[in-house]
């Protein structure tokens, strides 16, 4: 808006483009699901509800490829919906489904089932109740970010987005629920194959949560799906013998505070040029500068995993694991 | 030689393939990571560099570059970018032969031609300011200073870089991580010459224009 027509030219053509790599993505999440069989655990209701609302976000974000139309559309609710529709959509349940998908990979045990669908449920109805009128609103003229208001036909849709606010506030209490009742059942949620779902994927074949090397045995890949086949093959009868479980030291890299160490001084740094504290500004480059030193004259950045240490720990798990 | 007979030379069953060879060597993961950080700083320039293409009319009643910009201090502080460029490469073989004089005279040439780059900028960045030509003065300087400034402020990096690096061959000698640091280094300079060459043509020769 108000850089001519040449630049609103090219942010309209690159709008467009944007929806061709996106529909793309669309497509591949559809037809990674087609063929299967769904179940409707969190991660996958999180997944769909995504898919559905990311697409309608799509949707009305490419209308506004269209110079003419984006002239309208501009800082009106329609364009606030629209990125709402994409980033809640988008970003939040996305991030929430993989919240609960990898929550016991990563902690070991798997997260409540039935707060997490009451947290899906209110989050999804929410967002649809506090968002849709937005629409409405922005092609009957309303602009964003008004102090106040006076019109009359407004007024019943933002109280219909007040309502779905409402719902989305439970839905933001039962994701908290759901932690905290997760982490007080933790010892009946356990994860103790270390593939609560049956997974694809190779990162299921560890334990949960994974030891530091991750691998005791460096998988050899040699399909698409290796972890899948590997199972199918355990449960054939004539599949071949599993080989014998040797194992190697490895080399792991040393811990290290820098990145927190770094990361703080970086806050500092990024309040002081805030506020204008030269002072403050450079004392925090000088202690991220000092930190990084410290770690770039390390003279051993590795150490040696003792092979009988992971052996331990993979026959412990093997054993865990077997039926 | 043919060097087409030269290739074809090469024993192509003593190369295992991809799945078999195991992990990437250590010295082709980190230039890897580092190109991945070249690209998103070279992503931030191009937004910097669209942000200049689309305010460089916008002066505001203010000075425009062809009033502002000095082309013999520009002509010299690229000659001496390029040069810088070209010593670097020279540390580089260096590094690889283990000559480690050779390695300390061209990085400090390398620094030197970088020193002098970066001075002849701050003082054609004083010399705007002292006559009000300042970031808060339009969007054309606004989006110059943002853009030039930002690849001076790289360069200030990249000499300290260097200067660290050098304290690092000193101390731990060609140990392999110093010799990687060194090839990013390297990699990360001539990026920084890429950015200018791009930098010059469209801000003190395109920006110039009447």
């Amino acid at each position: 808006m108000g850089a001519g027509a040449n630049v609103n030219a090219v942010f309209g053509v690159m709008t467009m483009v944007i929806a061709v790599p996106t529909g793309v993505k669309v497509f591949n999440w559809l037809f990674t699901m087609y063929g299967g069989r769904v179940r409707f655990t969190v991660p996958v209701l999180w997944s769909i509800g995504f898919m559905v609302t990311f697409v309608i976000g799509g949707m009305t974000g490419v209308l506004m490829a269209v110079p003419p139309a984006d002239f309208q559309l501009h800082n009106s609710l329609f364009l606030v919906a629209h990125f709402h529709n994409v980033i809640i959509g988008g970003v939040v349940f996305g991030l929430l489904a993989g919240f609960n998908y990898w929550f016991p990979k990563a902690f070991g045990f798997t997260l409540d089932e039935r707060w997490g669908k009451r947290a899906f449920w209110c989050w999804f109805i929410g967002f649809y109740l506090a968002f849709m009128p937005l629409y409405v609103l922005g092609l009957l003229g309303m602009t964003r970010r008004m102090q106040h208001y006076d019109n009359v036909d407004w007024q019943p849709w933002l109280v219909l987005a007040a309502v779905g606010v409402a719902v989305i506030l439970a839905g933001i209490v039962c994701q908290v629920v759901q932690l905290v009742v997760s982490i007080r059942d933790r010892a009946q949620l356990r994860d103790v194959t270390g593939d609560p779902w049956n997974g694809r994927t190779l990162e299921w074949s560890t334990a949960s949560p994974p030891p530091a090397w991750n691998f005791a045995l460096l998988p050899r890949v040699a399909e698409r799906d290796t972890y899948w086949v590997r199972k199918k093959l355990a449960h054939a009868k004539d599949g071949p013998p599993t080989p014998p479980r040797e194992y190697e030291p490895i080399e792991m890299p040393k811990n290290s505070a820098t990145g927190f160490v770094t990361a703080f001084f970086a806050v500092v740094t990024g309040f002081a040029l805030i506020w204008h504290i030269w002072w403050m500004a450079a004392l925090g480059v000088f202690g991220a500068f000092v930190t990084l030193l410290v770690f770039a004259f390390r003279d051993r950045e590795e150490f040696e995993m003792a092979a009988d240490k992971i052996a331990q720990f993979d026959r412990g798990h093997q054993a865990e694991v077997a039926p | 030689m043919n060097v087409a007979v030269a290739i074809h030379d090469i024993q192509r069953d003593a190369l295992p393939s991809a799945s078999e060879a195991g992990p990437a060597p250590k010295r082709i993961v980190v230039a890897y990571g580092f190109w991945i950080f070249l690209l998103s700083d070279i992503v931030m320039f191009s937004a910097l560099f669209a942000a200049y293409a689309v305010l460089v009319r916008a002066t505001a009643g203010g000075p425009t570059g062809a009033q502002l910009f000095n082309q013999v201090s520009v002509a010299i502080e690229t000659t001496c970018l390029l040069a810088s460029s070209y010593t670097c490469g020279l540390m580089s073989l260096a590094v690889g032969s283990r000559r480690r004089a050779a390695t300390y005279f061209f990085a400090v040439v390398t620094f030197v031609l970088g020193a002098v780059f970066l001075a002849l900028e701050i003082r054609e960045f004083a010399g705007m300011i002292a006559i009000g030509a300042t970031p808060q003065r339009s969007a054309f300087l606004s989006s110059f200073f943002a853009l030039v400034g930002c690849h001076g402020m790289h360069v200030a990096g990249g000499l300290i870089w260097l200067a660290v690096m050098m304290a690092q061959v000193a101390l731990k000698g060609f140990r392999a991580n110093v010799e990687r640091r060194l090839f990013c280094f390297a990699l990360f300079w001539h990026a920084l010459d890429i950015i200018w060459v791009a930098l010059f043509t469209v801000v003190y020769l395109m920006g110039a224009l009447p």
